[in-house]
């Protein structure tokens, strides 16, 4: 029992982690610019295939990890500027285009990429013991990377001019236009950095769970889940609903069975939506 | 244009031609049309029933295919475990799911915006989650086959194996549904739920309960989302739980957003057009969602009002 | 208009009623003419009947793309050699395909286009079992014959069987008729099974452990959803005591648990076996070296090097005739991995669609009852169309009986068999009688 209930911990915050990357990248869109970005899996799933090519071609996760997120900034620069820019300030507009846009790379990734899962090696092979099993080393690293990209973006958004003039913008943003600050490249920016961490995130996972064009599905509701239950906006929100509904499942998976864990955490969700609408951390 | 007193007339003839047409077409078109047009009667209904909280009350849902697939399943589980007959397997396909619909609704309109959507989508994940794992009842993902009954009307028997009796239970059922919810909104309880679209604020502060009449449109969409399930699973004789997975809801999106939100006349359009596009493409291309998806996202682009929106903006 | 409040007068309606009559007429007289005007061109179109057509449905897209990828490429290429021996009864053979989406509504959609649009003869297709049962209605009410292409659900031919269903291969009850033993007596008594939480996960469970149980040893059954992604939590479930971890898995989870096993190190204590269904068009290479030691139940060996020796002719012809190399790669792309086990039956089904329409004296669909009764009761000899080896048809629950093999992953991440089980073996009582229902 011991060794499950580590196992289960720290595979939790693992994970948590993991879904607290893809969720800030979701919250800088949506938390602060309000565009909700249904295609934000899809984001997630182009950086891992992405990250499969560069690696098919270089032998190099580390590369991929530096390149895929590139890559797929790139293409959302591209929507920011060719498709959302005139619809950005219609929420539900935004959110059933950013669906079709979803549709549209997943077909087009399966139709290049092909349907079939495919593996990317371990970059760091090698497990250690944890009580009577034995836990993957890349896990961890993975979680230290995690933390790393998070604390960046911390200091990113705190102590830089750039990070200044994004919370300007998200604070008033007909005095920022009154400052002089560009509010359009902020917007346009920012939502490049959001893609940016998708993509990251799905170089990160990747090794784990493989590539596969359908992958972006499940995770871009429990992103959405966690950004809304942390609070919109709270990038500390997201970090910890998404480590605490991680732990809640693979902690509960012992004593029930994971879809009833599931279910539970879903519920979960529902009561803090109910209870605290502005979400755990959000104003 | 028309003079006043045409005016009137002119939604009775249209629609009388229209029923006229579409009950006409099983002696010109064959066996296959029949069915293809039945399927896209289901979901224009199911369209329509999104388009009255979507497009009348403003309330984005992602959830409706929980409703859509407890329809279907209110069908199918009476009839193969409880040995009941068609017709209370429709009537338990409005119920039920419009039941369920006032249990997530009254929790639901509680919240507004992006929250009301993304507690309809959990809903709607406990609901798949649920029918996925409950096989025993639901047959999870691989579903249950059913053989429908007669639907017996007291004045005659309708045997639900042949495909033109089918088609005119559909159309029926769906032009009567179509009928009554423009009943609905034409009437000033439909102008309750513009005036909350339009302005939420407001129509509380001249005193309407507003969470009140979002729970209404939300139960009677609800229970309309169930009938269009219930139609569909009757039509297939099969019910399964992917029919409660939140992306099925994406067709009642894609269908009134292309068609025209808040016409009523639009998620039919929509679905007729969409469903008749993936038709033809089917036979060149495998992928028909990315045509599906670039539909959508052109549509929002250049006539975000829809079709029928698009249409409406010009003659005025 | 005659009046001003909008109304139809009764010219107007008549009206319509007599032109829809001309139209009619109109027609039959352009049909006539046509008929006479093509009587010039007779000599080159008398004799020759309408193409027998099969409709196909597969999966080509969404997860299981290299499943619907070569059973058409084997369809088509059987179709090919069929048209190229002279066809079914002097009738040239059409191929009419629609992917399933492997979302059964869809494919009911594009079953009922086959039916009734497309007019096909015969139906065949399709892997997953959720998809065959939403087709199921309408075979039953078409009398369509529906001959399945790899689904493994046990009910198919069992609690869920139709008169107008038959399969040819194998599913989990047969499978665990075929492999349990072999595992209990070489791998261990323990068993634990970490399956996908529907029907066939479900059924692979049951089957071989019940069958583990009567045999006095244990068994754990551990449920996962079918699109997990981490398996760690529960992996680490697995019973400190089992000697046998049983996965079952489609898809990306299967190569996720594949290697997630792996990862927690759980290779080196417990035996890995499964049914090659989870690994079918995967490449061992793609699971990693540590793949090495696990075990498959399979259906056709996948190494052209390992097919028994009386059916190494047979096995060289379709390899070639398919574009499928003799280690499993398609010949046009090394990447791509076969699903060797799955594909030999969209081969040899258009084969035993000629024999039974051979048999029963078929000219169309007015005979699709003695069809469906020549076609279940087919004994096949092994040959250039059944490379698979001899095939035996049984009528009462429309199901095909045929060996099949352990197979052990090598150091070099080839597939060796260690072991054949001949059909006579996994025989099980017929859980349904459908000779009454045709």
């Amino acid at each position: 029992m011991a060794s499950n209930l580590a196992v289960a911990v720290l595979n939790g915050i693992v994970w948590g982690l993991i879904m607290a990357l893809i969720a800030l990248g979701l919250n800088l869109i949506f938390g602060l610019l309000h565009i909700i970005n249904m295609a934000h899996g899809a984001l997630y799933m182009l950086g891992a295939v992405f990250s499969w090519y560069v690696i098919e071609l270089t032998g190099n996760y580390w590369l991929a990890l530096v390149a895929a997120p590139l890559g797929v900034g790139l293409i959302g620069l591209a929507l920011e500027r060719g498709l959302l820019r005139t619809i950005e300030d219609q929420p539900l507009v935004t959110i059933i285009c950013t669906f079709g846009i979803m549709l549209v790379l997943q077909q087009l990734v399966l139709t290049y990429f092909g349907g079939t899962a495919r593996r990317i090696a371990l970059p760091i092979p090698g497990r250690f013991p944890l009580f009577d099993l034995q836990y993957p080393v890349m896990r961890i690293v993975i979680a230290a990377i995690s933390v790393s990209v998070m604390g960046g973006l911390w200091i990113f958004l705190n102590r830089t001019r750039y990070g200044l003039w994004i919370r300007a913008v998200v604070q008033d943003r007909e005095m920022a236009v009154a400052l002089g600050i560009p509010v359009h490249k902020v917007y346009m920016w920012t939502f490049v950095l959001g893609s940016v961490l998708a993509a990251f995130s799905g170089v990160l996972a990747a090794p784990i769970v493989s590539v596969d064009f359908m992958m972006g599905r499940e995770i871009l509701i429990m992103a959405f889940i966690i950004v809304i239950v942390g609070g919109m906006g709270s990038l500390w929100g997201s970090v910890v609903t998404a480590v605490v509904i991680s732990l809640i499942h693979g902690v509960g998976s012992i004593f029930v069975v994971p879809s009833t864990a599931t279910v539970f955490s879903l519920g979960f969700m529902i009561l803090v939506l109910l209870v605290r609408p502005q979400g755990l951390f959000g104003e | 244009m028309l003079p006043d007193r045409w005016k009137g007339g002119a939604f009775p003839l249209a629609f009388g031609l229209l029923m006229a047409g579409l009950a006409a077409v099983p002696f010109f078109a064959g066996l296959f049309y029949q069915t293809f047009l039945t399927e896209i009667l289901v979901w224009a209904l199911f369209a329509i029933s999104f388009d009255l909280i979507f497009g009348y009350v403003g309330l984005l849902s992602f959830g409706q295919a929980l409703f859509f697939g407890l329809g279907g399943y209110a069908v199918a589980i009476p009839i193969l475990k409880l040995g009941l007959g068609t017709g209370s397997g429709l009537l338990l396909s409005i119920a039920v799911p419009a039941a369920f619909a006032a249990f997530v609704g009254f929790f639901s309109v509680r919240l507004t915006g992006i929250h009301f959507v993304i507690i309809t989508i959990i809903f709607a994940l406990i609901g798949s989650t649920v029918g996925e794992t409950w096989t025993s009842l639901t047959g999870g993902a691989d579903g249950l086959v059913f053989m429908a009954p007669p639907l017996d009307l007291g004045v005659a028997k309708l045997d639900l194996m042949d495909i033109r009796t089918t088609y005119y239970l559909v159309l029926a059922i769906v032009a009567l549904s179509y009928l009554f919810l423009r009943r609905m909104v034409r009437s000033p309880l439909g102008k309750v739920f513009v005036a909350i679209r339009e302005n939420e604020e407001r129509a509380r502060l001249i005193g309407y309960d507003v969470r009140r009449y979002k729970l209404l449109a939300f139960v009677i969409a609800g229970g309309f989302s169930g009938l269009a399930g219930g139609l569909y699973s009757l039509s297939l004789k099969y019910a399964s739980a992917t029919f409660l997975h939140w992306s099925v809801s994406g067709h009642a999106v894609v269908y009134t957003i292309v068609g025209g939100a808040g016409t009523l006349v639009g998620p039919i359009l929509g679905a007729g057009l969409i469903m008749s596009l993936e038709h033809y493409l089917v036979k060149l291309m495998q992928a028909t969602d990315l045509a599906v998806g670039a539909v959508l996202v052109l549509t929002l682009l250049l006539a975000p009002r829809g079709i029928a929106g698009f249409l409406r903006g010009r003659r005025k | 208009m005659k009046e001003g409040n909008g109304k139809k007068s009764v010219h107007e309606v008549m009206g319509t009623e007599f032109s829809r009559r001309d139209f009619l007429r109109a027609t039959a007289v352009g049909a006539a003419g046509l008929a006479v005007g093509s009587l010039p061109f007779a000599p080159f179109t008398y004799g020759a009947e309408q193409p027998i057509r099969i409709g196909m449905i597969q999966e080509n897209t969404v997860g299981a793309t290299a499943y619907g990828y070569w059973l058409t490429k084997a369809a088509r290429a059987a179709v090919a050699k069929l048209n190229a021996e002279g066809g079914i009864a002097g009738r040239k053979v059409e191929l009419v395909e629609y992917d399933t989406k492997v979302n059964p509504a869809w494919a009911s959609s594009m079953f009922k286009k086959l039916i009734l649009e497309d007019k096909v003869d015969f139906t065949m297709g399709s892997v997953h079992s959720g998809v065959q049962m939403a087709v199921f209605p309408l075979a039953e009410q078409y009398k369509m014959p529906y001959i399945g292409g790899g689904a493994m659900a046990a009910g198919l031919t069992g609690k869920d069987a139709i008169a107008y269903y038959t399969r040819i291969h194998t599913h989990a009850r047969m499978q665990a008729a075929a492999g349990w033993k072999w595992g209990f007596d070489n791998l261990g008594k323990n068993w634990t099974f970490l399956v996908a939480d529907y029907a066939w996960g479900h059924s692979l469970a049951e089957e071989f452990g019940s069958r583990i149980k009567a045999a006095g040893g244990k068994t754990q059954t551990i449920l996962a959803p079918q699109n997990t992604s981490d398996f760690v939590p529960y992996l680490q479930k697995v019973d400190p005591a089992t000697k046998v971890l049983f996965t079952a898995f489609l898809g990306a989870p299967a190569l996720g648990v594949m290697r997630q096993t792996v990862e927690l190190g759980l290779h080196k204590r417990l035996q890995r076996y499964t049914v090659i269904c989870c690994t079918d068009g995967v490449g061992q290479e793609t699971v990693g070296k540590e793949s090495a030691g696990a075990h498959y139940l399979s259906y056709y060996p996948r190494y052209a090097s390992q097919v028994p020796k009386e059916l190494h002719a047979f096995d060289k012809a379709y390899r070639k005739a398919i574009g499928m190399t003799d280690d499993a790669k398609d010949a046009s792309d090394p990447k791509n991995t076969a699903t060797v086990s799955h594909m030999w039956t969209m081969w040899t089904t258009p084969y035993m669609i000629k024999l039974a329409v051979e048999k029963s004296g078929w000219k169309d669909s007015k005979k699709n009852a003695d069809f469906m009764k020549a076609f279940n009761t087919l004994k096949v000899k092994a040959g250039p169309w059944a490379p698979q080896g001899d095939l035996v048809m049984r009528e009462n629950d429309h199901q095909g009986f045929h060996d099949h093999y352990l197979e052990e992953v090598q150091p070099n991440l080839s597939l060796k068999v260690i072991a054949r089980v001949p059909k006579e073996k996994l025989m099980y009582d017929a859980p349904v009688d459908l000779r009454s229902k045709l």
